[in-house]
């Protein structure tokens, strides 16, 4: 049994190592080098192009010309000691920027995956509770219809709607512009305010499938045994409806929930392109754009590991879940 | 629009500070004041802030931003609001970004050029040059005197002197700029306010002022920080992104940077300060078109210096919103391989340009603040007839609002074509057609690569239309792999005004390194009145900018715009007005159609006239 | 289906909520007959797991409408390519005209004067395309790898499900944008697998548990002792026990598609040729429709578009989950719509771990 642990966390190693790699040798793939982008960018600032040429050849001590064995070595070592390099576009350590973004992304997409968990699974349980009413049904379509939504659209128009023509939230960033980074009262409500359009545009759509799921999980689980077991025995409704069914709905999701959490960060890419938040996904896309290599690869790496963890930690748990599927157990070879 | 807190702490320049990288930093040099003031300031933004002064200010600040106030009303007058006036950068996050306008990357020139003062500007509307840093400019014979003014001061209050725009200009030696294709030297002049340059060769006056009206060229060496760059490589001064102050020769200050602004104050040593009644700019980070007009729209925004804005969004915006064009002297236009064993063929281009219908491209595309180029040449539209004088009425016009199929269908079969399954198809089996490059994400520009492919290929062309990626499409035009594309046909801003800059440019493109392999040497053209003429359109053109008499300069230019006109170097379809804004409900601006609206930009050379003010 | 013991108890029941009661064991029938000859085993085949369940589903009204919607842009797709409408093209109508303005043009036209109904209608040919050739890959390798790592197990599935973790690991969007930036695919059925170029891993996954599940029942077992080859047992008596989940998967990898590549053409990522929903929706965007009433329609019909897909696409998934289960109906609804739930690839995710 320990040895399952062992070997899985092994994986988990050898993942972060693979993706890593991968990463490496995929973003070289990228057409066109990492100062093309920035040639276009200073011509179009009216930089006269024999000053661009001068400018950019003083450049190249980034060296994207050293072989690319010896890039990646460089590039493995430097990482395995959490050194991302200096972003070749912003020119500042890739570390810091990242440590930077982090914070914000993980804000929202925590806050908005547990949203809408919290209010699927109220939703789905009184659906559940209420099956075949007209308001199971009522929320059924309606369900089905914020799951047809994609996000963006949701984002889109709520900023149009609510941080343009009403302008009861900020339009961009992540706190206000005269609020110093502390912990302070202001900077925490800037922050909240700032981040309101972002998490609700990323809750909405999501509700839908949560509540649909949860509302199958709750009324499988009334239709088991145990439900019927415990009603005879006559316990009270609400003690059935936490202890038995609530528990035992709620808990197959959970590890949906930690793997959920791993693919929005992903989604973030074009969440906070929309609204100019300064979290991972901005920085990665700039980072695309730009060709920056380093602050790419990092930013791809971050939201790897926070995936690979995920299901790890949802595999671990699983097992102590469905103790039918024991750690490791049916391996056996046929 | 809610007030923008701002703070005075800093009216002393030991205080001062510009790259304000974390709030310690900034604790560790203000001092207590500062935080003060920002505490003040804090409470104030989230409170909504409002337009009057009072309540907002702690006391700390409320005493410091009396004095600062005193001195000022009693030194000029002026009454200074405490308002921000709130714009835009679209370079990037402000801390990521710096104020050394040498660097290579992440110079902002929306916080720079109101931070640094220009030596003279372009007024596109006369067409006339407006000295700001200088005093007056003369050029005789191989030299040029530059004075500066007497009150230009570094917002140190110490003079700005003939020593920081020498170590100015020879860091810019180090740079390969344009000053130094003609420059031979730089020496001090007369006195501490003369510089005097020393040409290599006799030059063409108006390649001099163009060059040293270039609104990227500012005044920002200050002497003290920037002589440790004259002895070292240039790339040290690349890398150089100001660690403590920035010494500003404009009518702004840097008081900070955040990830969400730049905030700058009123500079009280700026020669034209009385002409400054608010305390400061604040420039939000905004990503995207879309952020920008939305900014306006709403009034996040008091000013944004160039943007644009279709005409359904222009509808949109509140009145108090007014737009200023200036014409760009940039625009679409289609780059042709001249390598490509089709495009290559002058028979080929021209016929390109007779099916092209520029009228409709600027109508899809662009109907407000696009026009099509009269006549095809390197020439922007609105001085084509200026310089042409009497030989415009020759030049060729392939049709401005017609798609002249049947000229366009005998060239090719002059040229060896003929049409095969609906397609044009060469003798030797090969379609004429292939992929049409445009850049990714500029929407306009999409629409009209749309609408132009859709006319080349209703007459038998046979165009797919591929989007790259910005870098990615000046890469494959560099590396000369592509057949034909949308590129823009002049280099844009002030210069292209004077025709030297776009007719050189269209035969070398520096832009794409050449890539369009215009070949170089003689070539032959049907002569102006009738037979034919031998030109080498560069050479000629090398004679413009060595030119000094204005007759021969015309003449000249007429010689090579019409080499141009005829063998199509780069094929001109439409002319761009830049959009700027200005808002009004808070801020007095001149009226329309005012000369003074003309210079680039409005939003940052307007205040320093006294022609954008704050209400009282 | 780890819980298919304890499900067993509680079937009888469960049908009977099912308005229909339709109850159809395909399950067991598929795996019963052994002895009889290949011509009747294959209508056999045909009518348990094609006829019935379509019967069943029709009688489903969320399959009906969601088959109806599809059918409307299947026939869509059939007027563009059969030419019956004309093709988009610029200047080819006056700009601007709003919703029903002008009945030649019912949908309106935009800025540059093209028709949005021969957009709209143009493009959905290439957007079925990759949606489904997206659908197919993603489930295709799905239970390519499900089936063998679960079914074999040891070290051919360890080494399979190493695969898969590292493909799940790669974060999705970020690696679509950069294969797309690389290789430019323009074809559509190319960008479709591009999109769900790693969409598999996930799903893989939960078909895998799902295996090592089946395989531990009595008549898997029974089949082994009587010594049938493995891949046969896989096709046989493995595979019809996890396609409904898959065909329910099939629906949401198709919808990913179509959030996924439609979000990538509005930033503007992906490669293209001709307009399509994504692009047209991005040059609506960026031509002010959001903010005037006058050109609202040129947002809103690409959105409508999209967003009636993927109701269609939704629909079909709700309704067949229920019919392939008409035992486990609310069980599998509940599974299947979480695995829904996100844009992002977690389909399976929720049941499998």
């Amino acid at each position: 049994m320990s040895n399952y642990y062992v070997r899985r966390t092994a994986r988990v190693f050898a993942t972060i190592f693979a993706v890593a790699t991968l990463t490496f040798g995929l973003i070289r793939l990228l057409p066109g080098g990492p100062f093309t982008q920035l040639r276009a960018q200073l011509l179009r600032q009216g930089v006269p192009a024999s000053e661009v040429d001068a400018r950019i050849s003083n450049l190249q001590n980034i060296d994207p010309n050293a072989p690319l064995w010896r890039q990646y070595l460089d590039y493995m070592g430097a990482v395995a000691q959490g050194n991302f390099g200096e972003s070749i576009s912003l020119g500042e350590p890739v570390a810091q920027i990242i440590a930077e973004a982090v914070p914000w992304t993980v804000f929202v997409v925590l806050v908005s995956t547990i949203l809408m968990f919290a209010v699927g699974i109220f939703l789905g349980s009184l659906q559940a509770y209420w099956e075949g009413s007209r308001f199971d049904k009522a929320f059924s379509g309606l369900s089905i219809g914020l799951m047809s939504v994609p996000f963006y659209v949701v984002a889109v128009i709520s900023l149009y709607v609510f941080a343009y023509q009403w302008g009861w939230l900020p339009t961009a960033g992540t706190v206000g512009t005269n609020v110093e980074k502390e912990l302070s009262v202001p900077f925490v409500l800037s922050a909240l305010e700032h981040s309101l359009l972002p998490i609700f545009s990323y809750t909405l759509g999501g509700i839908g499938g949560q509540a649909l799921a949860m509302r199958g999980n709750s009324i499988q689980v009334l239709g088991n045994d145990y439900v019927r077991v415990a009603r005879l025995r006559g316990l009270p409704d609400r003690r059935i409806a936490t202890r038995y069914v609530a528990r035992n709905a709620i808990l197959p999701m959970y590890t949906g929930f930690l793997l959920l959490l791993g693919f929005r960060l992903s989604g973030t890419v074009i969440l906070e392109q929309i609204f100019s938040y300064t979290g991972l996904g901005y920085y990665m896309f700039a980072a695309l754009k730009a060709n920056d290599y380093p602050l790419m690869m990092a930013t791809f790496l971050i939201i790897t590991v926070a995936l690979i963890v995920g299901v790890y930690i949802a595999d671990l748990t699983y097992s102590k879940i469905d103790p039918r599927i024991s750690a490791g157990g049916s391996d056996e070879a046929y | 629009m809610g007030m923008v807190c701002y703070q005075y702490a800093m009216s002393d320049s030991t205080d001062r500070f510009s790259d304000l990288i974390s709030r310690r930093s900034f604790v560790e040099l203000t001092g207590t004041t500062g935080i003060a003031a920002l505490a003040g300031c804090s409470g104030a933004s989230t409170g909504g802030g409002t337009t009057d002064d009072g309540g907002s200010n702690g006391d700390a600040t409320g005493s410091n931003g009396d004095e600062t106030d005193g001195d000022d009303s009693e030194t000029s007058g002026t009454t200074v609001l405490d308002k921000k006036m709130v714009g835009a950068t679209n370079n990037g996050v402000p801390t990521n970004l710096h104020l050394n306008p040498e660097a290579t990357q992440n110079y902002d020139p929306r916080a720079g050029n109101f931070v640094f003062e220009r030596f003279a500007a372009y007024n596109f509307s006369t067409g006339e040059f407006e000295l700001a840093a200088l005093d007056s400019w003369s050029i005789e014979g191989q030299t040029v005197t530059l004075t500066l003014r007497d009150d230009l001061l570094w917002d140190t209050g110490e003079d700005v002197t003939a020593r920081d725009v020498l170590t100015q200009f020879r860091l810019m030696k180090k740079m390969n700029t344009s000053l130094w294709d003609f420059t031979e030297s730089v020496e001090r002049g007369d006195d501490d306010k003369t510089v005097v340059l020393n040409l290599k060769r006799p030059s063409n006056p108006e390649v001099i002022k163009h060059t040293l009206a270039n609104g990227s060229l500012r005044l920002f060496a200050y002497h003290p920080t920037f002589e440790q760059f004259l002895d070292k490589e240039a790339e040290e001064l690349q890398q150089f992104k100001y660690e403590g102050d920035v010494v500003a020769s404009g009518p702004f200050s840097v008081a900070s940077k955040s990830k969400q602004s730049w905030e700058l104050t009123r500079n009280p040593e700026y020669y034209g300060a009385d002409n400054i009644n608010f305390a400061g700019i604040s420039l939000l980070s905004r990503g995207d078109n879309t952020a920008l007009q939305q900014g306006l729209m709403g009034r996040e925004l008091d000013f944004v210096t160039s943007l644009f804005a279709p005409p359904k969004i222009v509808g949109n915006f509140p009145d108090s919103v007014e737009e200023v064009t200036i014409s760009a002297k940039w625009g679409y236009g289609v780059l042709f391989n001249h390598d490509d064993p089709d495009f290559g063929k002058r028979n080929v281009r021209q016929a390109v340009a007779h099916v092209i219908n520029r009228q409709q491209v600027v109508d899809n595309a662009g109907p407000r603040t696009k026009a099509p180029a009269p006549k095809v040449t390197g020439i922007a539209p609105d001085d084509q007839e200026s310089w042409l004088g009497d030989a415009y009425d020759s030049f060729e016009g392939y049709g401005m609002a017609a798609s002249q199929t049947d000229k366009a269908a005998a060239l090719l079969r002059e040229a060896g074509y003929s049409k095969e399954d609906g397609t044009w198809t060469h003798s030797s089996g090969r379609t004429l057609g292939g992929t049409y490059y445009t850049p990714a994400g500029w929407t306009d520009w999409t629409t009209a690569t749309n609408t132009v492919v859709d006319q080349l290929n209703a007459f038998g062309f046979d165009f797919e239309i591929s989007q790259k990626p910005t870098g990615d499409f000046f890469g494959g035009y560099i590396e000369s792999n592509f057949k034909i594309g949308a590129f823009y046909w002049m280099p844009g801003g002030a210069r292209s005004a004077f025709p030297y800059f776009p007719l050189r440019w269209q035969l070398t493109n520096p832009d794409i390194d050449g890539g369009h392999n215009f070949p170089e040497g003689e070539q032959t053209v049907p002569g102006m009145d009738g037979g034919e003429m031998t030109i080498d359109p560069l050479s000629v053109a090398q004679e413009i900018s060595t030119t000094q008499d204005r007759a021969t300069t015309e003449e000249l230019i007429k010689r090579v715009a019409w080499h141009h006109n005829q063998n199509l170097p780069i094929l001109g379809l439409v002319a761009k007005l830049e959009q700027s804004w200005l808002t009004t409900d808070e801020w007095d601006i001149p009226a329309e159609g005012s000369d003074d609206r003309a210079i680039k930009w409005p939003s940052e050379w307007l205040p320093r006239q006294g022609q954008l003010m704050a209400e009282q | 289906m780890k819980r298919t013991e304890r499900e067993e108890s509680s079937a009888t029941e469960s049908s009977a909520v099912v308005t229909d009661g339709a109850g159809v064991d395909w399950r067991g029938s598929a795996s019963s007959s052994v002895t009889v000859t290949r011509a009747e085993r294959l209508r056999e085949f045909y009518e348990e797991t094609v006829l019935k369940p379509m019967l069943v589903a029709w009688s489903d009204s969320r399959t009906r409408l969601g088959l109806l919607i599809i059918g409307f842009y299947v026939s869509l797709a059939l007027v563009a390519v059969l030419g019956l409408w004309r093709a988009p093209s610029t200047s080819q109508a006056p700009r601007y005209l709003t919703l029903f303005e002008n009945m030649q043009y019912p949908l309106g036209t935009t800025a540059s004067g093209t028709d949005l109904a021969a957009l709209i209608i143009h493009s959905t040919p290439d957007i079925l395309l990759m949606v489904t050739s997206g659908g197919l890959w993603a489930t295709g390798i799905a239970v390519l790898v499900g089936t063998v790592a679960g079914y074999k197990g040891g070290s051919v599935g360890r080494a399979l499900m190493s695969i898969s973790d590292f493909v799940m690991a790669i974060p999705g969007l970020p690696l679509v944008m950069i294969l797309a930036i690389t290789f430019n695919p323009k074809n559509p059925i190319l960008l479709g697998i591009v999109i769900n170029i790693n969409y598999w891993a996930g799903l893989g996954r939960s078909i895998h548990s799902q295996v090592l599940t089946i395989r531990e029942n009595n008549y898997v077992e029974a089949s082994r002792t009587m010594g049938v080859s493995t891949p046969r047992i896989i096709l046989k008596d493995v595979l019809p026990n996890i396609m409904p989940y898959v065909t329910v998967n099939f629906v949401f990898a198709a919808r990913y598609v179509v959030f996924a590549s439609i979000g990538l053409f509005f930033l503007g990522v992906l490669p293209y040729s001709d307009q399509n929903w994504g692009v047209t929706l991005n040059f609506a965007y960026n031509g002010g429709a959001l903010f005037s009433w006058s050109a609202a329609h040129w947002l809103l019909v690409p959105m409508a578009a999209i967003i009636g897909l993927s109701v269609g696409l939704i629909l079909l998934g709700q309704g067949m989950d229920r019919v392939f289960n008409p035992r486990v109906r609310t069980r599998l609804t509940g599974e299947s719509a979480s695995t829904a739930s996100a844009d992002e690839k977690e389909t399976g995710m929720t049941e499998v771990l």
